[in-house]
């Protein structure tokens, strides 16, 4: 290997490492258990390994069919409304509304109605990944290419072919930047509901190692999440990327 | 210093790439400018010519050769240049007005009000009195072109350069702005050293052209154009000695052969 | 915006005002879950008599606009730093992947330890959460600063510094500001998932205690605030916008 090649592929590297070390040396000068070092935490994530997997399947479990159910009704429905020209200008100003409530809003209300069992988690989690995937979805049906609506009357297309096949591809990279947002705010609407609702999951096991004390075990499960949060983010990129090579080789940026 | 040239390339060479993918650019580029010419450089798209300014203001120096201006060696842009760039569309700030872009070149002590009234002097100049206060995107290229000239003057160096300042507007504008620089570089006795893929405009605005061939490049020829400093778009391209001049040109770029490499 | 615009925001919201009563007043649901709308500014009045929705309304802005400048300042400064330095650029991507999924409620049981429950855990959370906007979004524009408008700087004989502050920055800024529209709408999810969980103060507490003690009205008049806060946080950012890139509002108004 080339130096230059080694310097290359360090540099991915050498920042989080040096801040790493920093992080190291700072512990072993404090010396508390309340701050404890790189090598605590890995220990810690190490014991707690499985209770930490099974806890965040838990959340994730949730985080899944309430994405699942979101998608399933909102795609339809936001598409339904960029379509009836009368029902989007109605709800179109709800709709921006309803993407100013933070989503961890809902947690308390829906709360109230279904109490805190695992469907009404369900529920807190597909309420809020519904309202990113309706709203790219409406937008992006909203907006209609002139030139390929040509096109598709040229080649003599039915209402619905159109539908399934020019306007759905053309609006998906924007539904798929929606329901990117709407991982995240599931994710968050799930951790958020575990920790007040306190019964399982990966929020709930944080809430735990606060209680106890257990820093190191707390910074174990947050890692947990970033390292699920990344692996989740990578997977969506590529299937968007393999489902949309053509959108990425028209013009190099999304 | 009133003697020798204002600015002197020598043999500047410059090459992009590395290892098999490796394209000489400049072949070695020699020629001077003088206090007080208008000197144009002529070559066809993709020769270099950008290139060449970017070494000549001191952005991007060559890989071997050097510039003098005013006698110093430039390894940085000096003071006392300054440079049009090609395009007109990137170069001007957008977040400033066109007199704002103009006194934004004006790095001399003199106070804001001075400044803005010799701003305003200039864009009267290139036929922007009611457009002081417009942004870049609001005026068309042509205008846009004229604030970006109009800037190159403000900042009062001893020699502008310009970089295919006319090659993206239509053939009127085209004919209206030569004019318009000519008579800018005579109002207020500017050195100009212009850059054009064009042999016509070259011929019709330069004192003195610079032709350089295709890559690698070279100096193919050098050629003084006896015509006055009072330039006609009628009269002159119908004079012998703009014929005469352009013939010359064109002949020369044809009897030009790269040497073959032993 | 125009008055069409605005006009059809009034139809669109007197619409679900009268859906809500509607269903209210037909009982399909009952009325203690879906109170009127009578019964909501009722609970939202006494909550102003009384002084607590006020009181955590400051808390909750003060804590969200806090929390977006700093953040934005941060992130500025990261992006600068990273177009100076590739090196820079690199390993900190590596950061970002990691951190920036990490949504603020996990944070926030182990950020009470290290902070308290005072406005630094709120400043902490929302600094975590909310640099990416403008961060990416500077890093993205830094480097898209045309060349020619930097060459110009240079020619001008100005330092880096100057080229940084002169060119590069105002050249940048309405893409930061895209990126701070959105941290500012992330900040206030910060804020109010943190005061649910840290349970001291704010509007999030409030819309925490409020429900668990099943004060349905209520729990619907804050939930409505949270919605007002979000307008309000995002007709700030715009304010910054138009002061700043004034400009820039103007040449996106003016057909090309
Ligand atoms: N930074 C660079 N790296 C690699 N190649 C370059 C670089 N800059 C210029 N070139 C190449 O050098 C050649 C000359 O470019 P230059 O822009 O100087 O030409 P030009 O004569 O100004 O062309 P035009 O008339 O189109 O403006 C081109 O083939 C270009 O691709
Ligand atoms: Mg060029």
């Amino acid at each position: 290997m080339t130096p230059a090649r080694a310097a290359a592929l360090a540099a991915p590297l050498a920042l989080p490492l040096a801040l790493l070390a920093l992080w190291a040396l700072a512990a072993a000068q404090i010396a508390s258990p309340l701050f404890p070092g790189p090598g605590k935490v890995l220990m810690a994530a190490v014991q707690n390994f499985w209770i930490i997997l099974d806890q965040m399947g838990a959340t994730l479990r949730r985080v899944l069919i309430g994405f699942v159910l979101a998608a399933a009704t909102m795609v339809p429905l936001g598409i339904l409304l960029g379509r009836v020209r009368l029902l989007g200008w109605l709800f179109e100003p709800v709709i921006d509304m309803l993407a100013t409530l933070p989503p961890p809003a809902i947690v308390p209300l829906v709360m109230l109605f279904a109490g805190t069992g695992d469907a009404a988690k369900v529920t807190m989690i597909a309420f809020a990944a519904a309202i990113p995937i309706l709203i790219n979805t409406f937008e992006a049906s909203k907006v209609r290419n002139a030139m390929t609506s040509l096109v598709a009357r040229s080649l003599h297309l039915t209402r619905w072919e159109t539908m399934l096949r020019v306007d759905l591809p053309a609006a998906t990279p924007m539904i798929l930047t929606g329901v990117r947002m709407a991982v995240a705010a599931a994710l968050l609407v799930s951790v958020t509901s575990e920790i007040l609702l306190a019964t399982d999951g990966i929020g709930v096991f944080l809430q735990r190692q606060q209680e106890n004390f257990q820093i190191a075990g707390g910074l174990a499960g947050i890692l947990a999440i970033a390292l699920t949060g990344l692996a989740v983010n990578t997977a969506i990129l590529r299937i968007e990327k393999g489902v949309l090579f053509w959108h990425y080789r028209n013009d190099g940026q999304s | 210093m009133q003697d020798g040239p204002i600015l002197e390339a020598r043999d500047l060479r410059k090459a992009f790439g590395a290892g098999a993918g490796r394209t000489t650019i400049l072949d070695g580029i020699s020629f001077s400018v003088r206090e007080g010419d208008f000197v144009a450089v002529v070559g066809p798209s993709g020769c270099g010519k950008t290139t060449l300014l970017m070494a000549l203001a001191g952005l991007q120096p060559a890989d071997a050769g050097e510039v003098r201006f005013r006698g110093r060696q430039v390894l940085s842009p000096p003071q006392g240049l300054a440079l049009v760039f090609q395009d007109y569309s990137r170069s001007l700030f957008p977040w400033k007005t066109a007199l704002r872009n103009v006194t934004f070149a004006m790095r001399g002590p003199q106070g804001r009000a001075a400044k803005a009234a010799r701003a305003e002097e200039l864009l009267h100049a290139v036929g922007l009195g009611d457009a002081l206060h417009k942004y870049p995107w609001q005026l068309s290229g042509g205008m846009q072109q004229r604030v970006a000239i109009a800037r190159g003057l403000a900042s009062e160096s001893d020699l502008l350069l310009l970089d295919e300042p006319l090659a993206a507007v239509d053939a009127q504008t085209r004919a209206d702005m030569q004019d318009l620089i000519l008579d800018l570089a005579q109002r207020f006795r500017q050195t100009c050293l212009l850059v054009t893929h064009d042999v016509d405009e070259a011929v019709y605005m330069a004192d003195k052209v610079v032709v350089l061939s295709k890559r690698p490049t070279r100096v193919a020829t050098e050629i003084t154009v006896g015509l006055g400093k009072a330039r006609d778009q009628i009269a002159t391209r119908e004079h012998p000695d703009y014929l005469h001049a352009r013939h010359e040109v064109l002949a020369r770029i044809r009897a030009f052969r790269q040497p073959v490499a032993p | 915006m125009t008055a069409a615009l605005r006009l059809r925001g009034l139809v669109s919201l007197l619409f679900v005002l009268l859906v809500w009563e509607t269903v209210s007043r037909l009982g399909i649901v009952p009325s203690r879950y879906f109170p009127g709308l009578a019964e909501i500014a009722a609970g939202a009045a006494e909550m102003i008599r009384n002084g607590e929705l006020l009181a955590a309304e400051a808390m909750t802005l003060g804590r969200a606009v806090a929390g977006l400048v700093l953040a934005t300042l941060i992130g500025i400064a990261l992006a600068v730093l990273s177009d100076v330095s590739p090196f820079f650029e690199r390993g900190f991507r590596t950061l970002t992947g990691l951190l920036q999924p990490i949504p603020p409620a996990a944070i926030v049981p182990l950020a009470i330890f290290g902070f308290g429950l005072g406005l630094k855990l709120y400043i902490f959370i929302i600094v975590m959460v909310t640099i990416w906007g403008p961060y990416l979004n500077g890093v993205a524009a830094l480097r898209a600063v045309p060349v020619e408008q930097i060459l110009n700087g240079r020619m001008m004989r100005m330092t880096p510094a100057q080229i940084l502050w002169h060119i590069k920055l105002p050249a940048a800024l309405p893409e930061i500001f895209a990126g701070i529209r959105y941290a500012a709408a992330v900040s206030l999810i910060a804020v109010v998932v943190s005061e649910m969980i840290a349970g001291r103060d704010g509007i999030g507490y409030l819309l925490v205690r409020k429900s668990f003690s099943i004060r349905i009205p209520e729990t619907y008049a804050l939930m409505f605030v949270t919605m007002v806060n979000g307008v309000l946080l995002a007709m700030l950012v715009n304010l910054g916008r138009r002061l700043l890139t004034g400009w820039h509002v103007k040449q996106m108004g003016y057909p090309a």
